[in-house]
């Protein structure tokens, strides 16, 4: 029994991190071996150890290759074995690994154009460049840095070139596949009034380019806060400023028109005005699209050129009216005296039930009321109600005629229905035709029977009124309604009655006038 | 390159003009030989690089305004312009930025 003998062969298969060790057992001394190499390398300095094998026969020669070696410094390995009896360690072998080879460098390349636009949620860029290239984008939220590299050598500053600091956070490859001249980068951002930076870098034909572009940014604002203006009399059609904008009358006013919501940084449409007057300025406004939020600045200066003077802090506005509150109910009732009309047939009562057995005597109109046996007529009642509850200036959402109707044709002629009914305003001039005999009468189980009446009993009725005519429902003062039929058209308005109809009236079947409105604020 | 114990008067140092060339070096009076150009033919390399250079000098025409204002912004206070960006950034633009990944 003695102890093993080995030798080491050698190293081969050198790479820049790796080499394979060989060694052989010469000898075992006739008990169980074991068969190791040792080394040491840049990391660590102390002697390391591979596995250690068995070994199986004599003589035996074992390969083994080590990697995480280095090129920048030399290493040492040697082959060792153990038995029972001792250690033997064998020569020492120095050796030198190669250096990295060095990829080849691909072309440069120099960005051309490059410019990039907001998308939904993303920045798209386009970029071109003046050779075919596969480019990807460095995208961080720091600003990059100059490094003034010096180097102090026995006292003295030796200035270098400046290095560039970037700290990047993430990597966007271009939406092309290969090289190509165009290239496209879809980069999200996340935050608000932050700065993103970011530079492209990339390989010409499979290989690093040594080129970088320069550093582009972008930076997405906040959307504006959009208020409303200190003005009045705004409407859907026509509107003017007042408030701030006539403090700063006589100093030239600017409108900027803002087309859409998106585009309010920096898409606008070319300045118009000054306007030196609130003429102009009413002129412009009436063109102005209700649909369409509007910014203006106001900017002080006698002179054409007044940019130069700077913008004021812009305002944004819409068209939509002045600022209202909320929405309140007006129950309008039939004011004292009640307008009568001429007519031939319909018989509407927009004041009252019990009518028909009032001995008249006499009337502020011609033939508009028949006596005592005579009755059937009664038409064209125009009632005034009391919209001057209402504030001036409301916002009318919707209004509610509720009035009590009877209709007679005992004298024969046309029956109900077969004339359109009309509703007139104040101005009685038999132009708004807004209601047809289907829309006022609400009489189903007449209908259902007798389609064109003669006759029919008194029906509460309930009629929306359509927007349309909302306008003529005056607020702050009374509103003047009468139901005509096409017959009763005549050259003169209805004249004045007495009143006496509400001497006869009963407060249950009172008509009045339902308004939902809002005051202005 | 020769090494000076001071540097000479400047009347001396005019008399030798085209001759000798003192300047200093870190801190050391040094002469040497009056510079003289290679000619035409230099080393391949250098003239590789020549070529290289002519052409990206005559890029700049045809940059758009935004990049111009791209390499304009990029930060500097060491005197470069930006066509001394645009033209280092194309050389070897890899070793004038120290790219910082993620942690």
């Amino acid at each position: 029994m003695s102890k093993p003998r080995c030798y080491t062969v050698g190293v081969s298969e050198l790479t820049h991190s790796s080499a394979k060790f060989t060694g052989r057992l010469l000898n075992d001394g006739g008990l169980p071996t074991k068969l190791w190499f040792g080394y040491d390398g840049l990391t660590k300095s102390w002697h390391q150890k591979t596995p250690a094998w068995w070994v199986p026969e004599v003589p035996w020669e074992k390969s083994y290759v080590q990697y995480g070696l280095s090129y920048a410094t030399k290493h040492n390995m040697f082959c060792c074995s153990w038995n029972e009896d001792g250690f033997y360690y064998s020569g020492n072998h120095v050796f030198w690994l190669p250096r990295p080879l060095e990829p080849d460098e691909g072309s440069p390349f120099l960005i051309l154009t490059g410019s990039g636009v907001f998308d939904n949620g993303t920045y798209t860029f386009l970029a071109t460049t003046d050779v075919r290239c596969t480019l990807y984008a460095l995208v961080g939220t720091r600003k990059p840095y100059i490094n003034k590299k010096i180097q102090m050598d026995q006292g003295v500053a030796f200035r270098h070139d400046p290095e560039l600091v970037f700290n990047w956070k993430f990597k966007i490859l271009q939406q092309e596949e290969g090289d190509s001249i165009g290239h496209t980068f879809i980069i999200p951002w996340e935050y608000y009034n932050v700065t993103y930076w970011f530079l492209l870098m990339g390989s010409v034909d499979g290989k690093v380019s040594p080129s970088i572009s320069p550093f582009f940014k972008f930076r997405r604002l906040p959307l504006p806060q959009l208020t409303t203006v200190p003005a009045f009399g705004i409407t859907d059609t026509e509107a003017y400023i007042g408030g701030k904008l006539q403090q700063d009358w006589g100093q030239g006013v600017y409108l900027r028109l803002r087309w859409t919501r998106y585009d309010e940084y920096d898409n606008y449409s070319p300045v118009v005005g000054p306007f030196r007057s609130m003429w102009q300025l009413t002129e412009k406004i009436k063109e102005l699209d209700s649909e369409t939020q509007y910014k203006h600045a106001i900017i002080g200066s006698h002179d054409k050129d007044m940019v130069k003077y700077g913008w004021s802090q812009p305002l944004y506005f819409t068209t939509e009216g002045p600022p209202f509150g909320p929405e309140e109910t007006y129950i309008c009732y039939a004011s004292g005296n009640t307008y009568w009309g001429q007519g031939r047939n319909a018989l509407w009562s927009l004041a009252r039930q019990g009518f028909n057995y009032v001995n008249y005597k006499g009337s502020a109109l011609q033939a508009c009321i028949r006596d005592y046996y005579n009755q059937y007529m009664l038409f064209r009642a125009a009632v005034r109600f009391d919209t001057n509850i209402i504030p001036a200036g409301s916002k009318i959402n919707s209004v509610r005629l509720c009035f009590r109707s009877k209709y007679y044709n005992v004298g024969g002629g046309a029956k109900l229905g077969c004339h359109p009914l009309f509703l007139e305003f104040n101005d009685w001039d038999y132009t708004y035709s807004i209601a047809t005999f289907q829309q006022i009468v609400a009489l189903p189980h007449q209908l259902a029977e007798y389609y064109y009446p003669d006759y029919t009993e008194y029906e509460w009725l309930e009629l929306d009124l359509d927007p349309s005519v909302f306008q003529y429902i005056l607020t702050g003062e009374r509103t003047k309604i009468a139901i005509i039929d096409e017959r009763d058209r005549l050259d003169n308005p209805p004249g004045y009655g007495r009143g006496f109809w509400m001497s006869y009236g009963t407060v249950s079947f009172k008509a009045y006038l339902e308004v939902k409105s809002q005051p202005p604020l | 390159m020769a090494k000076l114990s001071g540097m000479p008067a400047a009347h001396i140092i005019q008399s030798y003009k085209k001759i000798l060339d003192f300047y200093e070096w870190k801190g050391i009076p040094v002469c040497r030989r009056w510079p003289r150009s290679p000619g035409r033919l230099r080393n391949p390399a250098v003239m590789a690089t020549s070529a290289r250079f002519s052409y990206i000098s005559s890029q700049p025409k045809n940059l758009s305004t935004d990049l111009i204002t791209a390499y304009h912004d990029i930060p500097s206070n060491v005197g470069w312009t930006w066509k001394d960006f645009m033209v280092s950034f194309w050389f070897k633009g890899r070793k004038r930025v120290s790219l910082i990944p993620p942690e």
